[in-house]
Formats: C-alpha cells, structure tokens, sequence
C-alpha cells in the first residue's frame, strides 16, 4: 500500500456485501441512462439509413459547374467522395433493343457507395462501350453480363454496348427514378448525342461528418461564385445527421436527455441513501481515520474515492447490459413493426450512449456521494475512541408502546425517527409510484394513436350500387373463411324522407348488428340501446346534426312511398356513420330494417382477420364474391397500425418495468440498509428476550410505515400527474373522458407492498442466523 | 435452593491451528439469592461463559441448567422466552433503547412479553434506583450512570432467576461504580436475587458471596468474601 487511497480497495473487499445494493444502484443508473440514449441513436441511425436509402447518400448536388469548379470541391479536406452523374429519363426517346430505357452516366466508386449499386452479376462498366444494366432492364429486355445491347437515340443513330453487369433497381430509382435503367460512364453519356434532350448533369458530393456541411456547402457556394438554384442540399438527410438548426436529432435527444435526467435525480436519491447508510455503519472507522491523523478533506476524499471505486466495475456492467437489452429491443421492434422500423441495426453499438452514460454515471455518483461524504468528515475523533456514535442518535421523543406493541411502535418509530431521512424515503417512494402512473398515460394515448379502432375494417365489402344487394348468405360465407374473425353487416336506405317532431328531414336508416350496438352505447346519451334492439320499430337517433329528438318521439319514414312509424328509443350522441351533412342518421336492428324496408341483404361488409392473417386470406374472401362489390383493402396499414402499438408498448411497459425495478431496488436496498445499521442494537433487543418473531415484525413495520406513507403520497400525487397528462395528451386529443387508472394504480401499489414484504425476509433472516453475541458485536 | 448449574462446559472456536479453547470444563453452581463475581484477565473468558450461561452463545458441549430447566434443549423461540422471563442482563455499555424513555426501557422485557407492568412495582424500582424524576428521559438524556441504573432496573422488573452483569461498572467513574454495585448488592439482598457479576477490579468483590476467578478458559473459585 503505497498511499492511503489505497485503502479503498481493501475497504471494499471488507465491506462488498454492505456495498451491494449501492453497485447495484450505479449499474441500474447507467443502464437506464445508456439504453435511453441507445434505443435514440439506434432509432436516429436507423432513420439515417432510411433517409440515405429513400434519397440516397449524398449532402449536396451542384449544377451548372465546370470542370474546374468541380475539382476545386473534390480537392476540398472536407469533400470524402465526389463525382459526376448525368441523367436521362426514359421519356427522351432512348430505346435500349426497342424499350425505351432510362440512362445514367455516373463513376462506380459514386455508384456503389452513394447509390447503394451493388451488382448480382457482372461488374460496372468501365470503357465507353461498356454498360451495365438494372435486374428490371435485363428482365424486361433478357439480357445478361456478356450480351451485347443496342441504344437507338432520339435521332435514330444506334450505339452498340456491351453488358458488363446487372445491379440491383435500388440505384436506378435513385438516379432515373425509372427502374429500368442503363448505367454508363460519365464520359460515354456525354459523347452521344441526344440532339434537343441533353442529359441533366450534377456533380454529388459527400462530405465529412467531422465538418460543418452547411458551412461547407456556403463556403463553396461563395468562393466560387455559386448561386443558390446552382446547389441541391439533401436536407432530409442533413436533418437526420444533426447537420441543420432544429433537426430532429437535437429533438430526439433533448427528450432522451430529459428522461436521464429524471432517472438521474431517482438514482442520485436512492444511491445517496444506500450510501449515507453504507458510511454511518462505519462512523467508528472513519472516526479512527480522523484519530490516526487524516484530515476531513482526505475523509471526504477517501469516501469519494470509494464512491468512484464503485464505479470501475459497475459502469461497465450497466453498459454491457444496456448493449444487450438495446439489440433485443431494436430486434423486437423489427419484428413487431418493419415498416417503421425495418432499418434498425441488428448489432449496433451506440458510442454516443456509451460516452453519456458514462459521464452521466459518473456525475450522479460524485452528486450523490456529496452529502455521505460530508457526513463521514464530520465524523468526530472522539466517536471511534469511545465507540459513541452509535449511541448518540437522539430522539425528540419516545416510541408510541401504548398504542402499538412495543415491537410494532419501535419499527415505526425506527421509520420516523429520522425526520429527514423519513421524509426522502417517504417522498422517493411516492416518486417512483408518481412516475409509473404518469407514465402509464402514453398506454392509452398510443391506444388511440395508433391501435386500429374496434370497429376498424379490414376489408371493406361494399355494393357497388350502393343498395342492399350483398346476400345475406355471403356474410356468413365469409365468416366461414378460417382467417376471418369478424364480419359485420350493414344494410343501407339512403336519402329516406323523415318527419321528425313534425318537421320534415332527410335522413339515413342504417341497420346494426348486436356487435355494432354493444360499441353505439358508449355513445348514448339517453334511452337504451337493448330496447332497440330487442324491440320492433323503434330506432337509435343520432344527435349531432341539432335536431331536437326525445326518447320516446315519434318519427314517420316514407320508405317505397308508404308511411311508416317508428319510436326514438334512445339518443346516441354521436356515430362514425352519421357524416352526411344535412341528414338525420336512424339506426335500427335487422329485423326493423327488414320490416320497413323489405330487403334483407346487406350493403357493406366490413371484415376483421385474425392475428397473423396475409394477403392471400383477403384474396380468399374476394373471390367469393363475383361483381356488383368493391373491395376496401387496410388489412397491411392495420396490420402495421399495430405492429408500431405493439413495438411502442414494448417501449413503454420496458420502462416502466425499469421504473417498477427502480421501486423494488429502493424498497429493498433501504430495508436492508436499515437492518444492516441497527444490527448491534437488535442484538441488544434480542439478548434482553425480543424473540426471531418480534424481530420480524419490527422491521415490517418500519417497511410497512415507510410502504404506507409513500402509496398515500404517492397515489396523490400520482393520481393528480396522471389526470394532467391524461387530460392533456388524451381527453384534448382523443376526446376519452378520464378516470383514476384502477388497474395501474392497484398493479403499482400490490408491487410496492409486495416487495416490502419480501424485503423484510431477507434481512430478517440474516438477524436471525447470527448469534446474539455477533448481534452485540456487530459494527 | 439451586438456581444455576453449569456443568462440564466447553467452548472451542475456531479449527485445527487457529482452535481456541475459551472455556474447559467449567462447572459450578449458584444458589438463590447469592452474589457471585466471577474476575479474569482480558481475553481470559469470562465474557464467554457469561454470554453461553445467559444463552447469547451456543456453548460446544456442557450443560447449563437454570431453576433445574436445561437451556439447551429448548427450541430457540422457547428459549428466548425463557431468557425474557427468567435471566435479567447488564451489559457494560448499557444497551438501552435509545428510542424509550426511562420507564419504557426498564419495563420493555414485560412488554415484549405483551404484559401490562405493575404500576406499584414500577415505581418501586424507580424509586430504589432514584429515577422517578427521569422517568420520562431518553437515554440520550442521562449520565452513564443513571442509564446503567436503568439497566438494572431493566434486569429486575421481571424477577428473574438469574441476573448476569457483565462489567457493569466497566463505563462508569470510581463514584457511580460503586452506586451501581451498592444496588446489586441491594437487590441481592431485598429480593433474594441469584447474581453473577463479571469484573476485572478486584476492589468490587468485596462486598460479593463468591468469587471465581477465569485463567485460560479454566474456573477456580477463590472462595467467599462475606456472607
């Protein structure tokens, strides 16, 4: 041991039971803090991707350039790749064997690496008789590496090339914007001649991610006398890599850090109070540092010191984990939603997250150990000599044994003793119970965001002559198809004439079946909808057109010029189908609809598919139909309206079983503190006959009384977050009234009574194993 | 009457060349109501026998019988009832709860036994012991010797059989030494309490029935002081 800082090192192999719970704490800060960053460089660099792959991935196109110009930006230090690419659009008369063809004449190096070229037979061309064709050109034209193509040009001349390759339509839709497209060099583009059409010339460039682009881009644009129409930015792609003022990944990454920083002040809360305990179980020791002659700064330092020894092992852990949980979220999200997230890296390292953890991590340590450490150099000389300080914890007044028994008193009075620390406790519980429940409000708002609604149609069958010509057999035709799950029927009269109240209406009569009903009565407003349904003649009137209607009015239909009578049975307030403006809607079941109107087919089918249902399960159902329908297919959009609900929720119910962990860790790491600090006084409770029992229920009820306050905060407090961001993100955006989250609100809380039940056992148990005499000499 | 009986008692720690014998054979026996100091130098094992006859520790062979119940063959939560009811503690650094007042504190073993104390019996004991003015007292607010006194009144609320102190006056000057020995001697004498005393000051022996002295693990009684 060359210097006293070497201590730590031995204090810690000492004490790494007692400094458990506070690595445990560092790992869980960094591992939230690296996975928040992670899953937003992953998400960003996936959009990067994207972009690159929809634009391709060049930062800017500069026209109307000559030759010096261009060599001037390809000797720039910030240029990295640059070359010409000219361009000539199927529409100009170019017919490679009598088809017309698009043509572009590009260097392979910009090819390949900017337009993704990659070839699955052959290689680009490289003379000014070579050329290479894309997969839709050699299949359009049968054509392979090695065959030979004939160019016939506007003016009738023909140019004979050779095929040196097939690439792939990806660069082709890039360039041409046609999939059918010749690739030549730059050089044999520019020797034919194309008479009126000249081929459109740009020169790419990709610059440096290390340089300012956008100043670049200006830099260039002065110094060569350029003017604006002259330069093309990519400023989608420029957006994603930060390049421009208020791109989304400043966005992207002020929420990320917005989230750290709430996770941070969690940690820094619970790494402080595990460490706070972790150093007052060991004043004596730091009181025999400050005996043998060490100064408060070097106590401060020492605990610093131990604080940042920690974090040698468990950053890594926590980025390690964090690396792992990233690839199986960016893994589910690929699967759940592939066109949002099909370019999420597989085995992407966030470097960025990595550094930010890491400085984050290290921040929250040395803020939280701040206070411990103040308090360890405080610790008097006086208290290791005469072993005091365990006995100087001062009380203002006495446990409450004549309302509790003296078990149950001395663990609340263990719980409250400390005002300040019970108040942390107390409002750290509340904290993570407020956290979970704000949270839980992005469930629902993603629910109505982007889940399908119940009714949603995923295949629209409607009757071309808008009447009621679809059997009434097809519908349960189709629902015999094994992929279906749902199929609703509506029958249609349009344009009905209604005397409402006495005054004449058009209106629409639309029949439901019993599904469409149990949805209409959230929408009621007054009367019942079994009524109308069980009931003949009577009708749901929706009221959203202003027309005065009560339950129980009269309303005479004029159906086939025959007057016929039906009763308002109830109100709904408002329908999807009640759209027409200056028609009255009347819903009624299939049997009124029958009876007043005579016909029993359906004008719209709509059909719901079960999980995993394709493409060809729609074609099923279609082909059971000959004419007279249309088909609405949404089956693809529904399906990935889920698989982004479902990949968010991954998102969502992730972090919020991270904050539910946070709760679990904080409720047990404090139990187990408070144990651990008062090992020797219930060694003392035990010796004077406190049985295994007793001491069990003692520590339960200090869990019990920190648990108890915590929930009644924290359900307040809790309760009253939910309702402002429900209200704000929900009930003003969606229109869903808002109500106290029972399940949430009952899941949280049985978590947080549970785990404090659990938490007791353990150290309970560790008590219990000890003999009394090691109780006594417990530090 | 017999009220303690320690017979053959061992106790080892440790194994093989780190094995360490602290108690060899150790037996003797006290009767009701006598005073008994038992003395020995630092590590000599006098805390040892006091923390295996007060069954804090589990001795390695032996027996140990109070008021004729072998302690050892209890189950451990009938022994620590046992122990509540029937062997009063005073321990060198007092061991009060520093969250009960004075009175709290002294009748804290008849409340963990759920028993309401005897109002007449509580204030006897803190009249003897001069505390009815601190009853209401934190530990935190008293001197070393008030809180041993509270110890010892811990240790009489319930009668016990058998009151084990260990250095009781180990914390306290010359002047409250001799006060709480006084006591002791008091509460031998008034309620014919069986005491066994552990002490290194051979000046507080003085006023004991029995003397034993601990060498290496091994028990000698140096015979009777007074009677």
């Amino acid at each position: 041991m060359k210097h006293y800082l070497n201590l730590v090192s031995i204090s810690d192999k000492v004490h790494r039971r007692q400094s458990r719970m506070t690595r445990i704490c560092i790992i869980l800060a960094v591992f939230l803090v690296a996975v928040m960053f992670g899953l937003a460089d992953m998400y960003l660099q996936s959009m990067t991707t994207e972009t690159k792959h929809q634009t391709g991935d060049w930062h800017a196109k500069f026209s109307a350039i000559d030759e010096e110009t261009s060599a001037l930006i390809a000797a720039r230090p910030e240029t990295e790749l640059s070359g010409w690419q000219g361009t000539l659009p199927a529409e100009a008369g170019v017919a490679a064997d009598m088809q017309s063809v698009a043509l572009v004449g590009i260097e392979e190096p910009v090819f390949s690496k900017i337009y993704f070229g990659t070839f699955s037979e052959g290689t680009a061309p490289a003379t000014d008789s070579e050329a290479a064709i894309s997969e839709t050109a050699a299949q359009n034209l049968n054509l392979s590496a090695g065959d030979s193509v004939s160019l016939t040009l506007p003016d009738g001349s023909t140019h004979s090339f050779t095929v040196t390759g097939v690439f792939n339509d990806e660069p082709a839709s890039l360039t041409t914007g046609n999939a059918s497209t010749m690739l030549v060099t730059p050089q044999a583009l520019s020797s034919l001649n194309f008479g009126s059409t000249s081929p459109s010339w740009q020169y790419v460039v990709c610059f440096s991610l290390l340089c300012k682009i956008p100043d670049t881009i200006q830099d260039i644009i002065t110094q060569n006398g350029l003017s604006a129409e002259q330069v093309l930015q990519n400023e989608n792609l420029l957006s994603m890599l930060g390049q421009l003022p208020s791109s989304n990944v400043s966005q992207i990454y002020s929420v990320a850090f917005a989230l750290s920083l709430v996770v941070m002040v969690t940690c820094i809360l619970m790494i402080s109070s595990s460490l706070n305990s972790n150093v007052s179980q060991r004043t004596e020791f730091f009181g025999l540092m400050r005996c043998l002659g060490a100064t408060r700064r070097q106590v401060l330092r020492f605990v610093r010191r131990e604080a940042l020894h920690w974090c040698v092992t468990s950053i890594p852990i926590g980025i390690g984990l964090s690396i792992v949980v990233i690839w199986v979220l960016c893994a589910v999200m690929r699967r759940l939603s592939s066109v949002w997230f099909g370019y999420m890296p597989v085995f992407g390292i966030s470097w960025l997250s990595i550094a930010v953890s890491i400085v984050l991590g290290i921040v929250t340590v040395l803020l939280a150990a701040r206070s411990p450490a103040k308090f360890a150099s405080k610790v008097s000389p006086l208290e290791a000599v005469t072993g005091s300080a365990r006995q100087n914890t001062t009380f203002r007044h006495a446990a409450n044994t004549h309302r509790w028994k003296v078990d149950v008193a001395l663990g609340i009075h263990h719980a409250k003793a400390k005002r300040r620390s019970y108040l942390l406790m107390t409002c750290a519980f509340a904290t993570c119970l407020t956290l979970f429940l704000g949270f839980c409000t992005l469930v629902p708002f993603m629910k109505n965001a982007f889940m399908p609604k119940e009714w949603a149609s995923e295949l629209s069958i409607v009757s071309e002559s808008n009447t009621c010509s679809i059997p009434f057999e097809q519908r349960n035709a189709v629902s015999e198809v094994p992929a279906v799950s749902h199929v609703f029927g509506r029958m249609f009269a349009y344009d009905v004439p209604a005397e409402i109240s006495g005054t004449p209406h058009n209106s629409n009569l639309i029949s439901y079946e019993e599904n469409q009903f149990r949805w209409a009565q959230d929408r009621l407003a007054s009367g019942s909808v079994d009524a109308v349904v069980n009931t003949p003649g009577q009708v749901l009137f929706v009221a959203n057109t202003g027309t005065p209607a009560q339950v129980g009015d009269t309303v005479t239909l004029e159906i086939n010029g025959v007057p016929q009578t039906v009763t308002i049975g109830g109100i709904l307030t408002d329908d999807p189908l009640a759209r027409a403006e200056g028609t009255e809607t009347l819903i009624c079941s299939e049997e009124t609809f029958t009876q007043l109107t005579g016909e029993n087919g359906y004008t719209i089918l709509d059909v719901q598919f079960r999980f995993g249902a394709g493409e060809e399960d729609v074609k099923a159902v279609e082909a059971l139909f000959a004419d007279g329908v249309s088909f609405t297919d949404t089956l693809s959009r529904a399906q990935q309206q889920r698989g982004l609900y479902y990949a968010f929720s991954v998102l969502v119910y992730g972090f919020l079983s991270i904050i539910v962990a946070i709760t679990v860790f904080h409720i047990m790491n404090t139990i187990s503190m408070g144990v651990s600090a008062r090992t020797h006084q219930y060694g003392a409770m035990r010796a004077i006959g406190m049985s295994n029992r007793q001491l069990t229920r003692m520590i339960a009820s200090e869990a019990a009384t920190y648990a108890t306050n915590g929930v009644i905060l924290g359900c307040l407090l809790g309760v009253a977050f939910h309702w402002f961001l429900y209200t704000s993100l929900i009930t003003r955006t969606f229109g869903d009234a808002w109500g106290i989250p029972w399940p949430e609100l009952c899941l949280i809380i049985a978590v947080i009574l549970g785990t404090t039940a659990l938490s007791v056992r353990g150290p309970a148990k560790r008590i219990q194993a000890m003999s009394i005499v090691e109780n006594i000499s417990a530090q | 009457m017999e009220i303690l009986k320690v017979q053959q008692l061992c106790k080892t720690y440790g194994s093989g060349e780190a094995k360490v014998d602290a108690l060899k054979n150790v037996s003797f026996s006290l009767e009701k109501g006598q005073f008994a100091a038992v003395v020995g130098e630092s590590g000599s094992g006098k805390s040892t026998l006091l923390n295996c006859i007060g069954a804090l520790d589990t001795p390695t062979s032996g027996k140990i019988q109070i008021d004729g119940q072998d302690l050892f063959s209890m189950k451990e939560e009938k022994r620590t009832i046992f122990r509540r009811r029937n062997i009063g503690f005073i321990f060198q650094s007092f061991q009060l709860v520093p969250e009960l007042d004075v009175e709290q504190n002294i009748i804290f073993p008849l409340l963990l036994d759920y028993k309401k104390p005897e109002q007449a019996k509580v204030e006897e004991i803190l009249e003897v012991l001069g505390l009815t003015e601190r009853r209401h007292h934190l530990p935190s607010q008293l001197s070393g010797g008030q809180q041993q006194r509270v110890a010892i009144g811990r240790a009489l609320i319930t009668k016990p059989k058998l009151i084990l102190a260990d250095e009781p006056t180990g914390n306290l000057d010359s002047k409250n030494s001799s006060e709480v020995i006084a006591l002791l001697t008091q509460a031998a004498r008034r309620y014919q309490q069986t005491i066994l005393m552990i002490t290194h000051n051979s000046n507080l022996t003085a006023s004991v029935d029995r003397v034993f002295r601990v060498r290496d693990g091994i028990l000698k009684e140096l015979g009777g002081v007074q009677q």
